[in-house]
């Protein structure tokens, strides 16, 4: 008897199956990522190949647990703690509508996942509401880190096709191929935007032009005196001089310490975006009104 | 990035073609009429207790005014180190030659880096990819419960470069271009089947410190050009052949290659780098010695090596080139 019962087909990650399980050994369910190793000639994939390295490195209450590694001749099967859903269902279940605690205390777990990661050096790449599970408890765990990378002390040039255009910061947008922990704070703020407008995207763009012309409109075009090496981006492309919108116009359901948060993850020059550490110790969350409800 | 031409690697194809089974001696005494150079002997405890620097905030502050630009993970660089530094014990080998791996000899594991070393350069690969494709090689032959066959040997590496690549780089060489490296002796097939063999013996830990990178690190700190830092990687790089320094911890290392480039540049010991590390020159003593004596020995041996012609080209500043200093004047 195997270890293993498949009970149903989750989805399709970027790479491989995913089903839900019921571990006979332990009593509990879970969740089995298959990647097939005899589709090609090329063995295990570098992005399984990355993701179970690096997670393995994670342990922590909001990063998936990555409970242990099968690989046979034909395939390599992952076991993660099972999470009822991801963020994107769970926009979809709650009707267009958060409690701006739930944002507070998931926006919070975003934080410390990421925070975590970033001092093991390691950053996820492809955050959006899709790749974050939600569990019963109401707890938020960064998952499918299919095209996160270590990153030497300093970051090296890797690809610039990383994150879903939607959360990718402008710097990316324009061919930024050096880029650090800050590409994760951005897709952060997104995703911050996001949950407090009860799942609408703050920035759904269809190619890399609309997207900086959504994001411009926004926060305003960047100048020269805010983001100086603007013009070094590889692929920097000039915009009208929109000025800064109000951010209370666009994400209604934040107070004002949620908008000077969101505010410092939206800041186009990368260096000068708010780190995870930072981010933790604003006001949004340490002040009379910030206390992050347990849930 | 220049490209190095390696006018050798078509020879250098079957790099123990000439070795089988028979003329290996199994004995450990043979190893002796090898002849190899005397060793310092390298006593584990020089390498214990790994020092874990724990940052105060004001050098925080001012680490983090050195890697301000845009390239340097500013925020986090002492925690990355911190963290980096607690896991540097678990990639040590054990020495594999005498039981474990007994028909292979410290000679071969030679060979075989110096053909890892001419591949990275082939296909210009990052030095990172080397560093771990050799830890990775290390790693497997000391903790498999299987005898290595002297044929198989060249397959064990070049898989784990093929699994460093993957791990590593943007765009990793294809299994075609590894196995027409070995000159198709091993299919496809058996390839395969390495990697998974090598993954879960290694545990699937590819989530690992090199000196290489803290190289550029340190040379952020102390300001240097790029000639120091070559010098400095070329020591560093010298350390991959040589069995005993693979006891040494990353950060060891990589600071040691710092203090004799310093030294050979006729630059003082940078008090920084004793600040970011936690290592003083006295702490380091052992590794440095060793170090100096693995660069005279480079230095003086008339057959050039792979990794001393590498250096010696000038986009390498031709350090391999430069004089060592006795090591009675380091200290």
């Amino acid at each position: 008897m195997s270890r293993y019962d498949k009970l149903e087909k989750i989805g399709e990650g970027t790479y491989g199956t995913v089903y839900k399980a019921f571990d006979n050994t332990t009593g509990s369910v879970v969740a089995l990522k298959r990647v097939r190793l005899d589709l090609d000639d090329e063995g295990v994939p570098s992005s399984a190949l990355r993701e179970v390295c690096l997670l393995k490195e994670l342990k922590h209450p909001n990063i998936v647990l990555i409970k242990d590694v099968i690989v046979t001749d034909g395939k390599l099967t992952m076991v993660f703690e099972y999470c009822d859903q991801d963020l994107k269902k769970y926009f979809d279940c709650h009707k267009s509508y958060m409690d701006p605690l739930v944002v507070k205390s998931f926006m919070h777990q975003l934080l410390l996942g990421l925070q975590f990661c970033h001092a093991k050096h390691i950053f996820h790449r492809d955050l959006k509401p899709q790749n974050l599970l939600i569990t019963k408890k109401g707890e938020l765990k960064l998952a499918d880190f299919g095209l996160a990378r270590s990153f030497g002390i300093p970051v090296k040039q890797f690809s610039e096709e990383v994150v879903t255009l939607w959360y990718r910061p402008p710097d990316v947008l324009m061919g930024t191929k050096i880029y650090k922990t800050s590409i994760d704070m951005w897709s952060a703020g997104c995703i911050f935007a996001e949950m407090a407008q009860g799942g609408r995207p703050l920035f759904p763009g269809n190619d890399v032009q609309e997207q900086l012309k959504r994001i411009y409109k926004v926060v305003g075009t960047s100048s020269e005196a805010d983001w100086p090496d603007m013009r070094k981006c590889p692929d920097y492309l000039e915009f009208p001089m929109y000025p800064a919108a109000n951010l209370k116009v666009h994400v209604t359901n934040l107070d004002e310490f949620g908008i000077n948060l969101l505010k410092k993850h939206l800041v186009c020059n990368p260096s000068a975006r708010i780190s995870a550490d930072e981010a933790l110790k604003h006001v949004f969350f340490t002040g009379s009104q910030g206390a992050c409800r347990k849930m | 990035m220049p490209t190095v031409v390696v006018h050798n690697l078509e020879n250098a194809r079957i790099i123990l073609g000439n070795v089988t089974n028979e003329i290996q001696p199994l004995d450990v005494k043979d190893k002796t009429k090898l002849n190899f150079p005397s060793k310092t002997t390298v006593k584990p405890n020089d390498n214990k207790p790994i020092h874990i620097p724990i940052p105060c905030s004001n050098e925080l502050k001012e680490f983090s005014d050195i890697f301000s630009d845009l390239e340097y993970n500013n925020e986090y660089i002492l925690e990355v180190y911190s963290n980096t530094a607690k896991l540097e014990h678990r990639f040590i080998p054990v020495d594999y030659f005498s039981v474990e791996q007994h028909r292979v000899t410290e000679k071969m594991r030679t060979i075989l880096i110096e053909w890892l070393v001419q591949i990275q350069e082939e296909f210009q690969l990052c030095h990172e990819t080397l560093y771990k494709a050799v830890i990775i090689k290390d790693l497997y032959l000391s903790r498999t419960t299987d005898c290595i066959k002297l044929e198989e040997y060249q397959l064990v590496g070049a898989c784990s470069l093929w699994i460093a690549s993957k791990y590593e780089e943007i765009y990793p060489p294809n299994l075609a271009n590894f196995s027409s490296l070995c000159d198709n002796i091993y299919s496809k097939r058996r390839f395969m089947q390495m990697e998974r063999d090598i993954m879960r013996t290694i545990d699937f830990q590819l989530y690992m410190p090199v000196p290489y990178t803290l190289t550029r690190v340190l040379n952020k700190i102390v300001d240097g050009n790029m000639a120091l830092l070559t010098l400095a990687r070329y020591i560093c790089e010298l350390t991959l052949v040589n069995f005993d320094c693979c006891q040494f911890a990353s950060s060891r290392v990589a600071t040691s290659c710092f203090f004799i480039a310093l030294k050979m540049y006729e630059h003082d010991w940078s008090q920084k780098i004793q600040e970011f590390t936690g290592y003083s020159p006295f702490s380091l003593k052992p590794v440095i010695i060793k170090l100096n004596e693995i660069l005279h020995e480079s230095f003086q041996n008339k057959k050039k090596t792979q990794i001393r012609l590498k250096y010696i080209h000038p986009v390498f500043f031709k350090v391999a080139q430069k004089s060592p200093i006795p090591t009675s004047a380091l200290f």
